[in-house]
């Protein structure tokens, strides 16, 4: 992604979880992102947010530490970490809030260019009770999203 | 053989990875592990190959 990103990161030894520290007005605020396998062998969900003091993890928190865009760049790298590892597992990934997810589909629309060279990205669609998948377009709000190394 | 391909892409993306923590084993955040298998178990359309 064009933007800056937090380039210190921990892995795990499986590379499934990664913590990086987000730096601003309001201090210095853990973040962990976690790949975790789904009930489908072929997808891994995504998730991330901040490790608290007491251990706990939360994933609706505003920091107000003025680096979205930087910690949305680290996540990516964290996507291209993982897929490094299970390049042929989807990632499934959609925000805590339909803002969040929207915020998510703004960002992956004005990087499209650079994330399709390298991967394969459709949208999720809620259709009745059940789902449907299309390939990303920037102007439609999804449920989520799924990602997927593109292999060469 | 499996380390590389993280280790060699973090270079490249300019990442300074440490590698060494044991997994949690937990899944750290159940709501959204739980909405991604609720939305599979409902996707009318099998993967793309």
């Amino acid at each position: 992604m064009k933007y800056e990103k937090y380039d210190n990161l921990t892995a795990t030894i499986d590379f499934l979880e990664y913590e990086f520290v987000s730096v601003g007005p309001k201090g210095s605020i853990p973040k962990i992102v976690q790949f975790k396998p789904t009930d489908n062998l072929e997808v891994f969900n995504l998730a991330f947010g901040n490790k608290k003091e007491d251990g706990s993890l939360d994933d609706l928190a505003k920091d107000g530490n003025k680096d979205r865009n930087k910690i949305l760049a680290t996540v990516v790298a964290s996507v291209h970490l993982f897929t490094a590892e299970y390049p042929f597992k989807w990632i499934f990934f959609s925000g805590s809030t339909p803002e969040r997810t929207r915020l998510y589909r703004m960002a992956i629309a004005l990087n499209f260019e650079e994330l399709s060279v390298d991967f394969e990205i459709i949208g999720i669609l809620k259709d009745l009770d059940a789902f449907v998948y299309v390939p990303f377009q920037k102007e439609i709000n999804y449920f989520g999203f799924l990602i997927r190394r593109k292999i060469v | 053989m499996k380390q590389k391909g993280a280790i060699k892409t973090a270079t490249s993306i300019g990442i300074k990875l440490k590698v060494g923590k044991k997994p949690s084993g937990k899944v750290l955040f159940p709501e959204k592990l739980e909405k991604a298998n609720k939305m599979l178990a409902k996707l009318k359309m099998p993967l793309p190959a």
